[in-house]
């Protein structure tokens, strides 16, 4: 795969004129599919706005209940954190 | 522009500079449209969806027969909203926004969280919330500019509380003490209806939160209509 775009270009059917409104469409489509699926789930991975620090992170993204209020039974204290708190 | 025919006469250190080229253009562009997503379009879509439960929320309180009673013990399911939050002093971005059962990140875009374990409006113990300070509509994104005796008022299907405001601080992430029901005292028995609301601090990290705490000033049943403490800032 040498040269995407050119290759890209070389392969849309058609006269010029139509070749610049295929390209349109699929930019479109790219940021599109970049912005209902891509992102969202990007989000989900990177956290950077959460400062989790030796805590299962993946667990409290999912399930931060779990994080926040942690019952110890043994000694019935609770212990809270705002930590699994993405903000 | 190197067409087809260029690119076959061209040599394979051309051709591999022209790849990584393309490649680092285009990881460039999309990195651009990411933060684009993140600071704008994360706030369309809250906004979105924000309106949309405010009127779910609206129409139900509506339809119900008119409350002259407050009452502070409403059922709540993690993920649905029971309530509107309402900041005057911070303007548009804080006002009738949903307030969420849970502080999962989904839920955040939603509105502002509530701590599931902590006491509803209006209850003894501590009401705490958190929102997000930049992205998804970002209603606490000037929490720092809040002064004590500020009002937060909350609307719920069976009244409106009044909540003022009393002192802020800037806490790490591990301080889980903010939501205890007497805030700093955890074993202490919580004998005032008590508020803790934070976000994160600084803008656009998460290093620490900046949370400020109030207290519960008055409450009124729904059949009155808003409270006289509901004016709208100039924001």
């Amino acid at each position: 795969m040498t040269d995407m775009y050119a290759w890209i270009w070389h392969h849309l059917p058609g006269p010029v004129l139509l070749r610049v409104l295929l390209s349109i469409v699929l930019t479109l489509g790219a940021i599109a599919l970049l912005f209902v699926w891509v992102f969202p789930w990007v989000e989900t991975q990177i956290e950077f706005d959460n400062s989790e620090v030796g805590q299962p992170g993946a667990a409290s993204v999912v399930d931060p209940a779990a994080a926040s209020v942690v019952e110890q039974s043994s000694s019935a204290m609770i212990v809270r954190t705002v930590r699994g708190v993405e903000l | 522009m190197s067409d087809g025919s260029a690119a076959r006469r061209s040599s394979p250190t051309r051709r591999i500079f022209s790849v990584v080229g393309e490649i680092l253009v285009t990881a460039g562009l999309v990195l651009l449209l990411f933060v684009g997503w993140q600071l704008y379009w994360t706030d369309v879509l809250a906004a979105r969806a924000q309106a949309d439960t405010r009127d779910e929320l609206l129409l139900e309180w509506n339809l119900a027969p008119v409350d002259d009673e407050i009452k502070t013990d409403i059922n709540t399911t993690v993920g649905q909203p029971f309530g509107l939050l309402y900041v005057p002093a911070l303007g548009d971005r804080s006002w009738d926004i949903p307030i969420v059962e849970g502080t999962e990140h989904s839920l955040l875009s939603q509105g502002v969280g509530h701590h599931k374990d902590t006491a509803l409006p209006g209850q003894v113990g501590n009401f705490a919330i958190a929102g997000h300070r930049t992205t998804y509509g970002a209603p606490f994104m000037d929490i720092a500019e809040l002064q004590p005796g500020d009002p937060v008022i909350v609307e719920t299907k069976h009244g409106w509380f009044v909540y003022e405001l009393n002192n802020d601080k800037i806490i790490s992430p591990n301080d889980g003490w903010v939501l205890d029901p007497v805030p700093g005292k955890s074993n202490a028995t919580p004998k005032q209806k008590l508020l803790t609301m934070y976000a994160c601090h600084p803008m656009y990290s998460a290093a620490q939160r900046y949370v400020w705490f109030g207290e519960l000033v008055a409450e009124y049943p729904r059949s009155g209509g808003p409270p006289p403490e509901l004016t709208r800032g100039n924001d």
